[in-house]
């Protein structure tokens, strides 16, 4: 018995050291191994040309391969884009609350029939490869993305703009086919990031390798899928830049990003799951980021399964869920439960109602929609039982299969019946895209990003009904709701320019689909972010990006 | 120090029971071992028929009423564990014990019969083998899907190749021995000749393989788990529960410790089997 | 021997071929649909069909096959849809960093194992054998993803003598390292174990001490020596275990090699990486092989090549 003696006492020995050393919640000192060149200042600093931090390290969760962010949206996202944004700029852009920002274009005019937009562009900008920034470099860009073989990623964005025009060398016309009410998102997107003219002419396979843009930075080294330098440019027209230079790394594994943080081998991480925020808040050295997300969380469920076209059905399962409780045991806090088909800060988006947990009213409603439990504890009503499969990817979203789990659970204790499927991240999406009788599954786990931060894009993306059964959806409107009323609301938002009634019509949607229950309303998400307190304001957008250098 | 003892005691009957007694101590506690696992295995469902959450207990530390402590969902984490060895243990010695089947007719002929056959066989399996083990799980487990069956013939597509080289290199060793020769000379049937002479004589030594590949089944399978392919929600599996502690580790560390301490002690009670048999087969062998 | 070689590596070019092919298939049995992947959620059916119709995923799978293996004569290995890039861009530079982790941990393993086997080997009723031998159970037992999570928290995080994520330095390769190698130190040192209490009974051995060599002699030249083949077997042997198992710990410690450059490709259907690094994988496996057979002739004298 001797090895396994030997055997426990080492295994103690070292789960001993690493576990009793974790509730002593010891933190380590700043001084940090194989950190280059830092200096820690003890005042704080204000002005962002004075900071003595030259240089940090920015730890992602995914790997930057390429910064060619215009053509498509890789799997990738954000993590590209946010160095893309570093290095170039649009005629826009996003504040940290998503208002609309200008850039590139000091200001513009919409027409009266809001089909026309004018921009008057900002002068004496260079290009980082000396290239002048004009009309024309916006023109022959814009033009290539409204080009659906060039533009093969974010073609569904660009498809109502009709033209783009120069009318002067600094002034630049575009016109929309119809008003479209997403216009400006679109401009704040990052498809419509410039790139220089000459070097996309001079090498359009390879852009991606050798970005050359307006930004306040351009790259030092890239070795894709490995690490980036970025190192400031001295010319840029706005806000000079902090600091000398950004290293952009990726760590896949969360807990390793953090402990990089933590030892000081990187300044700045993101995608920080909820568990790991309530202890980075404590912990002096470092500074928390919370913001919230537009990602928005459901169960979308089938309308093809006769129990669920029934609305007293989907709405008891809204009622026997609860929300609160999950975003306290599962997210530690750090998500909000939804109080509309969209998330806050989306465009468009007003809270109208909430499905407070309530299992008694749930179970009456079941009740009363003729399901009466069975032998084995499962509602069923001629035949149809309250049986479902959930389908759920794993890895796509934060605990997602977790979360289902909870969901089985909790749907359990009212007598509905869930089979979780697990897919991989990879196929799910193909699951989804399938004509309406091919579907597999009768709910399924569906966050949904508006990366533009349009409202309206979003729900037409989700709710707007699809035009043939026996193909596949046209966007995400993957469980076949129809709702002719929430279809004409949608049309008209898209066309509808004039901020106060795209709110009224917005709000309208909203509501109707909010009480047709579509979907399982859950939560949405926050974007967690930290960095080193010594590091100057990191901005953190709802857009799912962490931008170390504004 | 051995070499001044062994020249005294070098072909004793002293010297073969001190080789004895480790191997029969390893032997003993590794059966033991097993045999726990089992009885989980087949128990542990019927013991913990549902294992309820409770959303407001969530990540508790282990206490008296939660002797392994709560997972995320507030579960009883030794529930969990013991009802989660089951999927490991099975897919281990399922998946081992089936490519045991698949892989002895290949080996046999291959060791046997030499020549042409063995070179098909031996370039086959060796080409399978090419390939890191954990990277063909990934691929097969992704084609076959997440579920017990799809984990349970990963195991065996990936230990087959192993297996298939190493009963070919035993019949090797049985084939050039002299019964073997007497047993032709007699004109025994072949069928006759190889199961009652080869494969009766390497089934000591297989029975050391299988139990290696055993643990290293539990290995793989674990890790798949962990990688995220492992079985369908909410069926626990020791790898999954360990990869979603991972992320908890500072806060709760017994979510990693438990699951991982059971994963090992499993690789363990195949490891002390493994070796115990080996070390009995070597002592009986004359030296 | 210069035969012997030329023989082997024409069978290990068919080998290749054979493997290659075969994970062709299986690669395109994998479900899921790349386009979806690469372009993401906001494009529209039409999008992805023209790309798929650029990308050639459209033709039937002969037809694909020969596409391959033309552009493989010619040396080029495709171009990676996730990456950009051409697969032998994206591949060059992981190759050594991979072989670097590979070999530090070889080394690690032999250079604490090999001794440590010697030493449980000829005194193995010590209890330091036994302390030894009950440490390499459990370092066996223990899952490598397991031991790099604890080393991290223990090394990185808590003492902070360490750093958690690769950063060029040598420093950074020890925790990586370390959490490869322990595997290999205890099988290592277990062969070595056997194999030195195989040899330490042979007659030769108590003639050489008859002779009144000095121990250490006796030790190196008479024990160590005909003990290296299955040592060496076990090194090949492994190959594969170092080549695939550093897949998680890699992406525990942010390490830039092909096995998180594999998972990466698979989870983004990208079949053209995928095969690059299979052939990476496949061709350093074999030339490993007929590195350990050439080895294991020169070691032991008994061995002929056939």
């Amino acid at each position: 018995m001797k090895k396994s003696y030997v055997l426990m006492l080492t295994l103690l020995f070292i789960t001993g050291i690493t576990g009793c050393a974790g509730k002593q919640g010891g933190t380590t000192a700043s001084s940090a191994p194989g950190n280059q060149s830092t200096e820690q200042s003890t005042e704080p600093v204000t002005e962002p040309a004075a900071s003595t931090l030259k240089e940090i390290t920015y730890a992602q969760d995914i790997a930057i391969t390429a910064l060619n962010v215009h053509g498509m949206q890789p799997l990738l996202y954000p993590c590209g884009t946010e160095a893309a944004v570093a290095i170039h700029n649009g005629l826009v852009r996003f504040s940290e609350d998503l208002e609309i920002e200008p850039d590139l274009a000091e200001s513009w005019t919409t027409s009266a029939d809001g089909r026309e937009w004018i921009f008057k562009l900002r002068q004496g900008v260079k290009f980082h490869d000396g290239t002048d920034f004009n009309a024309d470099a916006v023109t022959t860009f814009f033009n290539s993305m409204l080009d659906p073989e060039v533009n093969l990623g974010s073609y569904s964005l660009w498809k109502p703009i009709e033209k783009v025009e120069t009318v002067d060398s600094y002034t630049v016309k575009i016109t929309t086919a119809k008003p479209y009410s997403s216009f400006l998102n679109v401009m704040c997107h990052h498809s419509a990031l410039i790139p220089s003219p000459t070097a996309m002419a001079a090498d359009t396979e390879n852009y991606g390798l050798n970005p050359v843009g307006t930004g306040p930075y351009t790259v030092e080294s890239f070795e894709p899928g490995i690490q980036l330098v970025l190192v400031r440019n001295g010319d840029y027209y706005g806000d000079a830049p902090r600091y000398d230079r950004i290293t952009y790394r990726n760590i896949a594994d969360a807990s390793a990003r953090i402990a990089a943080l933590q030892s000081g081998q990187v300044n700045v991480i993101n995608k920080i799951p909820a568990e790991f925020a309530a202890q980075l808040e404590t912990d002096p050295n470092l500074d928390l980021i919370v913001k919230p997300g537009l990602q928005t969380f459901g169960l979308s469920l089938n309308f093809n399964n006769p129990a669920l076209q029934d609305k007293a059905v989907r709405q008891a399962l809204n009622y026997a869920i609860d929300k609160e409780a999950i975003a306290a045991a599962l997210y530690m806090g750090y998500v909000t439960p939804l109080e509309s088909p969209l998330a806050r800060y989306t465009s468009g988006s007003f809270p109208v109602g909430s499905y407070k947990v309530d299992v008694a009213k749930a179970e009456s409603m079941l009740e009363e929609a003729g399901y009466t439990k069975n032998a084995d504890g499962v509602r069923t009503r001629d035949g149809v039982a309250l049986d479902f499969v959930l389908l759920t990817p794993e890895g796509s979203y934060d605990k997602d299969v977790i979360l289902c789990e909870t969901l089985q659970n909790q749907l359990q204790a009212i007598g509905v019946r869930i089979t979780i499927n697990k897919v991989e991240s990879a196929v799910f999406w193909d699951q989804l895209k399938v004509p309406a009788d091919a579907t597999n599954y009768d709910m399924v786990l569906f966050g949904f990003n508006p990366s533009h931060g349009s409202g309206q894009i979003h729900l037409e993306a989700l709710y707007k009904s699809n035009p043939s059964r026996s193909e596949n959806p046209v966007t995400w409107n993957f469980n076949w709701y129809e709702n002719p009323e929430v279809d004409a609301l949608i049309a008209q938002a898209a066309e509808e320019v004039d901020p106060d009634r795209f709110a009224e019509i917005m709000k309208k949607a909203q509501t109707l689909i909010w009480e047709d229950c579509p979907y399982l309303w859950l939560h949405s998400n926050n974007i967690i972010s930290a960095k080193h307190k010594d590091v100057e304001g990191v901005a953190v957008l709802p857009v799912v990006f962490t931008l170390p250098h504004r | 120090m051995i070499l001044k003892t062994d020249f005294r005691q070098k072909r004793g009957f002293a010297h073969g029971l001190i080789r004895h007694l480790p191997g029969h101590a390893g032997l003993t506690a590794g059966c033991i071992i097993l045999l726990f696992y089992a009885i989980l295995s087949i128990a542990g469902p019927m013991i913990y028929p549902r294992i309820p959450e409770n959303l407001s207990n969530v990540l508790k530390s282990p206490s008296a009423a939660n002797w392994f402590g709560t997972d995320e969902l507030g579960r009883d984490l030794l529930a969990r564990v013991f009802t989660g060895v089951r999927i490991d243990f099975f897919i281990a010695v399922g998946g081992v014990g089936l490519a045991y089947f698949v892989a002895l007719p290949f080996g046999l002929f291959a060791g046997y019969f030499g020549g042409k056959v063995d070179r098909a066989i031996s370039v086959v399996a060796e080409s399978m083998l090419t390939f890191p083990s954990t990277v063909l799980a990934i691929f097969i487990v992704t084609i076959f899907g997440s579920s017990v069956w799809g984990l349970l013939l990963t195991i065996t597509v990936t230990q087959s190749p192993q297996l298939v080289r190493y009963i070919r290199g035993f019949v090797i060793q049985i084939r050039n021995m002299e019964y073997i020769e007497a047993a032709n000379a007699v004109g025994s049937r072949l069928s006759f000749i190889l199961l009652r002479h080869v494969l009766r004589n390497t089934v000591g030594n297989t029975a050391v393989v299988l139990s290696l590949l055993a643990s290293e089944a539990v290995l793989v399978a674990s890790a798949l788990g962990f990688l995220g392919l492992g079985v369908q929600p909410p069926t626990p599996e020791l790898g999954t529960i360990l990869s979603r502690g991972r992320t908890y580790f500072t806060i709760a560390p017994h979510l990693m410790i438990f699951p991982g301490l059971f994963i090992a002690l499993l690789i363990l009670g195949f490891n002390l089997v493994g070796d115990g048999l080996r070390d009995k087969i070597d002592s009986k062998r004359t030296r | 021997m210069a035969n012997y070689v030329l023989r082997r590596m024409i069978y290990l070019i068919f080998q290749v071929f054979l493997v290659l092919s075969l994970m062709f298939i299986i690669f395109r049995l994998l479900p899921g649909d790349p386009a979806r992947l690469v372009l993401g959620p906001l494009a529209s059916e039409a999008e992805y069909a023209r790309y798929r119709m650029q990308m050639g995923l459209n033709d039937p799978i002969s037809v694909q096959y020969l596409r391959y293996l033309q552009e493989l004569m010619t040396g080029n290995l495709g171009s990676s849809t996730s990456y950009s890039q051409s697969v032998a861009a994206v591949i060059l530079p992981r190759i050594w960093p991979t072989v670097r982790l590979m070999l530090c941990s070889l080394g690690l393993a032999v250079f604490i194992g090999v001794p440590a086997g010697v030493f449980t080997g000829i005194y193995p009723d010590s209890k330091v054998a036994k302390g030894i031998m009950g440490l390499w159970v459990a370092l066996l037992a223990v899952p490598n993803f397991w031991l790099g999570l604890l080393l991290v928290q223990l090394f990185a995080v808590r003492l902070n003598l360490l750093p958690s994520i690769f950063a060029g330095t040598l420093l950074s390769m020890v925790l990586p390292t370390l959490a490869i190698a322990s595997r290999l130190i205890a099988l290592i040192a277990r062969m070595t174990r056997s194999a030195v209490m195989e040899v330490a009974n042979e007659d030769y051995v108590h003639f050489a001490q008859a002779k009144g060599l000095y121990q250490w002699a006796v030790v190196v030249r008479h024990i160590l020596r005909p003990a290296l083949p299955p040592i060496i077997t076990m090194i090949g042997m492994q190959a594969g275990y170092l080549l695939g198992g550093s897949v998680v710990i890699e992406n525990l410690f942010s390490y830039p090699g092909m096995g998180q450059l594999l998972l990466a490709a698979v989870s983004a259907r990208d079949y053209a990486l995928m095969q690059g690094i299979t052939l990476f994988f496949v061709m350093t496996f074999l030339l490993i092989n007929l590195l350990v057979d050439l080895l294991y002739s020169q070691v032991d004298p008994r061995i002929r090549l056939e």
